[in-house]
């Protein structure tokens, strides 16, 4: 027998790896891929592949111009991750160059500070971030994603060479309801080049939704990913002021602008039992049988990332703290903004729903390298960023703010870390 | 079960342990040759005073403590000794060290051993007894057990934990030697007045729950005697650990435990003092776990000395076997030659199979997960000593209690990163030691320094005032000389009176030389 010189101590080792874990956090975000494509058409899989094949060849050039390992690299899957968190964060059908852009800023983020482990900041949201300020215009497309009669006019969008046909086609469709009607006009509009008043009637908008004010944060709260409506105010008149809340009559007024317009069609939304209801009663129909997809859509991919949750709660690849304290935190404080003035403020649940609350819940605030450590750091962590998010949404002019949260928080990191650090074991004398 | 809690920790499978606890004990043929090695106490190795073509006998003493913290051994049988010269023993680094060769005469004479009349001797003398057996903690740290024993002890702690995975020669000591561990703690008890005796036993052993409860009975009426059972999770059966589970007294890295009124000893250790007060035998012999991946494992009774492939030679090791470990598999190191021999602390052979490096993994970077500060039993956070180690600053390394560190490997078991944090924190350790030692020997080196400076700015002080008082006196003289006209005129008189005689001298002279 020839003895192996063994270079650890101890020989036991557990059997769980980093990749084992990354691979674990890709397979939970299956459901929420597999609700988007129910919804929405392949066109997610057309953003993933594209993010994760930039992802995979940026990580390979930075870490070769570090002179590391380019195979042990990407064999800890991280940057895969990275990809799938960036393009399920933004719309699904931004376009090729943006996305390349933003993900390799990402690895760029990722590596200038020394890799994996060594970032401070979440990278895939540090993209998100550099998508809002650099290309604010890209993020404010949703109602393209959703009245976009089939997904190849959605891929086509990725790829910027059927928008004369997807205008089109958004107006042939128009005139279905009022909602789909308002929207595909907005739609035809916007590809038109149109930036001023659009003729939707006042009746289209109210009707829809209901009773329900139609508050700036509340309408923001319904884009999925982050992006800013605020910052794409082109149209300078009529620029909201964050923390007043946009009153029904000046979205109805002369001067409705685009945004207002993009904003208006998930007002409906606000209502989340009726939400729930109308999902349940005909938006389980797949894509290829709706001639359009609804906000409705984002309900259940949020549903679905709960589900990608559980999976890494059980797998132990997360623990419950953060997400719990996170997702307690934005129930309370939207809870206060909504007992303090329910006519401006949405309803808690809401918040919960839709726009990137469970994606980060689960799978962004959870990223071990950017978040705080010990159990009092990732608390104060996790409050922080819902109480900003909450704050965000409410009174700043992002319409969603996880990314922006996480990113601020993710600077007080090692000051938490370091707060909270615990006492040695033993009682000094 | 008890009330307090160890912060960290981990749970290993359990299985691993009923491999080796199927069979009884075996004790284990003498071989034909013995190494035993001087350095088998923690502190100093003791001084050899055997030389090479000595018979030596059994229970005869071969070296001699030399310090305070040091052991002495004993031979485990009769024969000649060989030489004394340098081999392969168990040690982390792997280097060859002094060992007394014994040529086995298998004769086994012993010299006279008598039992103590320990329940009337004073404590000291009880202590100096177990000194005198050459009895070292046998849980794995070797630390002399007459150094641990310090009256008064209130509480005295015996370890019969075992949470490393893999080992289990406490537990089959505990089934079969259960009375004998009770009357080992009694003697314990006397040497250091302690008035209570707990012994911890992980809830994985029941067999040798109910041995050791059923000894312990007999004995409770007049003593205060208990077993106490603690839940399964290594390092349950760290000292202080232990201590902290059954008393609730938390002892910092920096103190002694018998400060805190409370002292641990090894199930096995205070069996050693059994047989070395009452049977009056100093410690030759121990029990080894064989285990992993061999065809019977069980646990043997060898003697200290004995040559590892020996003692594996009877379990035998099976075809595609790539490592050996001493110890367990938390603890445990390689063992790198196989004639190394067995000594005090050898507690378990681990074999290990080439399977398992099968899945060799390398380290990742830390992606701070925070597992390790999750599992750490002293509540540490390793991902930061280890960013600092990484880093060069070990002073904020330290900073942030790297000496509380008890190197139980936890931390490592856990990492997804595979990254060998242990191995930071010992060579941290090391750094940091070897660096006081040199600011030491910088410090002295400039008193010494400005010492000889002051001594020979003495000296020259003293020269210069020496020459300054010579100066002092030839300037005295010259200027005496100079003040000649001064002379008073007696002096002048016998002056001129002196060349008068002089010159009539030399006229007288030249007339004679006329004449």
């Amino acid at each position: 027998m020839q003895t192996q010189i063994i270079q650890y101590i101890p020989v036991l080792r557990t059997s769980k790896t980093v990749s084992g874990k990354m691979r674990w956090v890709l397979l939970a975000l299956v459901p929420g891929i597999a609700v988007y494509i129910w919804f929405f058409g392949p066109v997610i899989l057309v953003s993933l592949a594209i993010s994760t094949l930039t992802a995979m060849l940026a990580e390979s050039l930075f870490i070769k111009m570090r002179g590391r390992s380019v195979k042990a690299a990407l064999s800890d899957w991280s940057a895969v991750v990275t990809a799938w968190l960036i393009s399920l964060s933004v719309i699904p059908i931004l376009p090729w160059w943006a996305l390349v852009f933003i993900t390799v800023f990402a690895m760029l983020i990722k590596h200038l500070y020394g890799g994996l482990g060594q970032n401070p900041f979440n990278p895939a949201m540090a993209a998100v971030c550099f998508l809002l300020l650099a290309f604010p215009a890209q993020m404010n497309r949703w109602y393209e994603v959703l009245t976009a009669d089939s997904w190849q006019t959605r891929v086509g969008a990725i790829f910027e060479i059927s928008s004369a046909h997807h205008a089109q086609t958004a107006g042939a469709v128009a005139g279905q309801d009022g909602i789909s009607e308002a929207t595909s006009k907005v739609a035809q509009q916007e590809s038109d080049g149109l930036s001023q008043a659009t003729p939707v009637s006042h009746e289209s908008i109210t009707e829809k939704a209901g009773t329900t004010a139609s508050s700036t944060p509340a309408t923001d709260n319904l884009s999925v990913d982050g992006m800013s409506q605020a910052t794409l105010h082109t149209n300078t008149e009529q620029r909201q002021v964050p923390g007043e809340p946009r009153q029904p009559d000046t979205m109805n007024s002369a001067t409705p602008h685009i945004d207002a317009m993009a904003s208006a069609t998930p007002l409906s939304l606000l209502n989340p039992v009726q939400m729930v209801t109308e999902a349940s009663k005909d938006l389980l129909q797949p894509f290829y049988l709706q001639k359009m997809a609804s906000m409705h859509a984002i309900v259940w991919i949020s549903l679905a990332y709960v589900l990608g949750g559980i999976i890494l709660l059980a797998k132990r690849v997360i623990f419950w703290r953060m997400p719990m304290v996170f997702l307690s935190t934005i129930l309370v404080i939207s809870g206060l903004f909504w007992w303090y003035d329910s006519s401006l403020y949405v309803l808690p649940v809401v918040h919960l729903l839709t726009g990137g609350t469970m994606l980060g819940a689960f799978f962004i605030i959870t990223d071990p390298v950017t978040s705080a450590i010990t159990p009092k750091g990732q608390l104060l962590f996790a409050v922080g960023c819902g109480l900003l998010v909450c704050l965000i949404r409410a009174l700043g002019p992002y319409p969603d703010g996880v990314a922006l949260s996480v990113l601020i928080m993710n600077m007080l990191v090692p000051l938490l870390d370091r707060m909270t650090q615990p006492k040695p074991f033993g009682e000094r004398k | 079960m008890t009330q307090y809690i160890i912060p960290g920790g981990i749970h290993v499978d359990l299985n691993n342990k009923l491999l080796s606890t199927k069979e009884p004990i075996c004790r284990l043929p003498l071989p034909d040759k013995l190494w035993i090695p001087l350095r088998q106490n923690y502190g100093v190795p003791p001084k050899c005073i055997v030389k090479p073509g000595d018979r030596v006998l059994r229970f005869q003493t071969l070296a001699v403590p030399n310090d305070v913290i040091s052991s002495p051994i004993h031979a485990p049988t009769s024969g000649i000794v060989e030489a004394v010269e340098d081999h392969p023993i168990p040690h982390v680094s792997g280097l060859p060290d002094r060992c007394i060769v014994i040529k086995v005469d298998h004769q086994d004479d012993a010299i006279d051993i008598k039992p103590m009349d320990w329940e009337n001797a004073d404590p000291l003398a009880i202590r100096q007894w177990i000194r005198d057996a050459g009895i070292v903690g046998l849980g794995g740290a070797v630390f002399p057990a007459d150094v641990k024993i310090h009256p008064p002890t209130e509480i005295l702690v015996i370890n019969g934990a075992e949470c490393e995975p893999y080992i289990s020669c406490d537990d089959i000591l505990m089934r079969a030697h259960a009375d004998e561990i009770i009357q080992g703690a009694l003697v314990l008890q006397r040497a250091s007045r302690s008035t209570k005796i707990l012994i911890g036993i992980e809830d994985d052993k029941s067999q040798a729950i109910q041995a050791m409860r059923l000894a312990a009975e007999n004995y409770s009426a007049s003593q205060d005697i208990r077993v106490e059972v603690i839940p399964t999770r290594y390092p349950s059966g760290y000292a202080k650990q232990l201590i902290y589970l059954l008393t609730g007294i938390a002892v910092p890295s920096n103190a002694r435990s018998y400060d805190y009124g409370v002292q641990c000893f090894n199930v096995a250790t205070t069996y050693s003092v059994y047989k070395a007060v009452i049977k009056g035998e100093p410690q030759t012999s121990r029990l080894v776990t064989v285990t992993g991946h061999v065809d019977s494992p069980r646990n043997y009774e060898a003697v200290i000395g004995t040559p590892i492939d020996y003692l594996l030679s009877f379990s035998r090791i099976k075809e595609n076997a790539a490592s050996v470990v001493m110890g367990g598999p938390m603890m445990g190191f390689p063992i790198q030659a196989l004639s190394t021999p067995i000594v005090k602390a050898s507690s378990c052979l681990l074999v290990l199979s080439e399977d398992f490096f099968a899945n060799k993994k390398d380290d990742f970077a830390c992606i701070r997960c925070g597992a390790c500060a999750g599992v750490c039993p002293a509540s540490l956070s390793p991902y930061l000593m280890l960013a600092y180690i990484k880093g060069e600053r070990l002073d904020r390394a330290e900073k942030n209690h790297l000496f509380d560190c008890i190197e139980c490997g936890c931390c490592s078991y856990v990492c997804p990163s595979n990254i060998p944090l242990v191995q930071y924190f010992k060579y941290a350790k090391g750094a940091i030691y070897g660096e006081r030692v040199e600011k030491k020997a910088a410090k002295m080196a400039k008193i010494n320094f400005e010492k000889k400076q002051t001594r020979l700015a003495f000296i020259e002080k003293e020269k210069a005032e020496k020459l300054a008082k010579a100066k002092a006196l030839a300037a005295e003289k010259s200027a005496q000389k100079s003040s000649s006209p001064e002379m008073t005129s007696a002096e002048k008189a016998a002056i001129a009176e002196a060349l008068e005689r002089v010159k009539r001298k030399r006229a007288a002279k030249t007339e004679e030389e006329e004449s």
